[in-house]
């Protein structure tokens, strides 16, 4: 009885175990690699205009709860969430404590540097790894986003999430 | 032919050995960028696929995904890891098994930069913007170095375990 694998001419065994490190046809797979790569950067990083920030907004969900406008070195909070958002004015920026409930146990704690225009998430209580603290900080492009949490910082004015101009 | 319970227990001897790696891993902070790791759980899920056959290291992958989230505290991980994984082992799959003349490293490479882009897609979905992709092209390279030290790793695993643990011993 002929098995499943012999009719898809699967590779056997001894087939895999003998494979050197580099194989002829690993080429054509390196080389795709290569050019997936270089497709990626050039059409994500190297060609897009980098239009210059206004500002960064804070969202949870699909609610905008804080943005900050540079130029105008303006903040606006949500009325929905001002119970949840703790704003402190330093010399070179403004830290924003956005917590997730009532209970103000969790929170993301994020900078913004009005100097040098950029946001970084400085601590959060979200999981072990805390991958958005660990984000790189975001200017002109970019995003934080913690998922657990499901809050997250953009640039204002970049791809369709227009600057707020206050209200609920 | 090894017994089904011989291959049972040597599946779970090796999910284990992936959920541990995977937990272990979530500890570290990420490399260069959020979401962003080395994947040494993927040496024991390529090493299932080889030694047990491909449906096995179909289930060491789906349960240390869900088994490792849950024990990392990043249930919403498995949102994107599960696609991911799902598609890059299927790719590994057809590499090593069904393309003549190519080597473990080369399934490892193309399987993780795979994984990080469905990953990222994935995640431009369910935060409903496409932000996140300006990241994409560095965590391919990223995922580039990571295939590359787990795929060796196999490669020198498979050489050098003795036949007898070859379960799959001609199909």
């Amino acid at each position: 009885m002929l098995s499943w694998g012999k009719v898809l001419k699967l590779k056997n065994y001894s087939q895999i175990k003998q494979n050197k490190p580099f194989e002829i046809n690993d080429i054509f797979i390196y080389l795709f690699v290569i050019v997936s790569l270089f497709v990626l950067f050039l059409s994500l990083v190297i060609l897009p205009q980098k239009k210059k920030t206004n500002g960064f907004a804070i969202y949870k969900g699909q609610e905008i709860v804080f943005t900050y406008y540079n130029d105008k070195n303006d903040l606006i909070i949500n009325d929905k969430y001002s119970n949840l958002v703790n704003i402190e004015q330093l010399k070179d920026g403004i830290t924003i404590k956005v917590f997730t409930s009532e209970t103000f146990e969790n929170f993301n704690f994020i900078f913004i540097n009005t100097a040098d225009n950029y946001a970084k998430m400085h601590d959060s209580t979200c999981s072990q790894s805390k991958d958005c603290v660990h984000s790189p900080s975001i200017t002109s492009s970019g995003m934080i986003y913690c998922a657990p949490h499901d809050l997250k910082i953009v640039p204002l004015g970049q791809n369709n999430i227009p600057p707020w101009t206050g209200g609920a | 032919m090894k017994s089904r319970t011989y291959k049972i227990t040597l599946s779970a001897i090796l999910t284990s050995l992936s959920i541990i790696a995977f937990t272990i891993e979530n500890l570290f902070p990420p490399v260069f960028l959020a979401g962003a790791r080395i994947g040494v759980s993927n040496i024991f899920i390529l090493l299932s696929t080889i030694l047990l056959g491909i449906s096995y290291g179909y289930s060491s992958l789906i349960l240390k995904i869900l088994v490792g989230s849950l024990f990392s505290g990043n249930i919403m991980g498995i949102m994107y890891s599960l696609p991911a994984g799902l598609i890059s082992l299927s790719v590994e799959i057809v590499v090593i098994f069904f393309i003549k003349k190519t080597s473990v490293i080369s399934a490892s490479i193309i399987g993780a930069v795979l994984n990080s882009t469905v990953q990222n897609l994935v995640f431009c979905l369910v935060t409903d913007t496409t932000n996140y992709l300006i990241y994409l092209p560095y965590l391919a390279l990223i995922s580039v170095i990571s295939g590359l030290i787990v795929g060796f790793t196999v490669y020198l695993l498979v050489k050098y375990i003795p036949n007898k643990y070859f379960m799959q011993k001609e199909y």
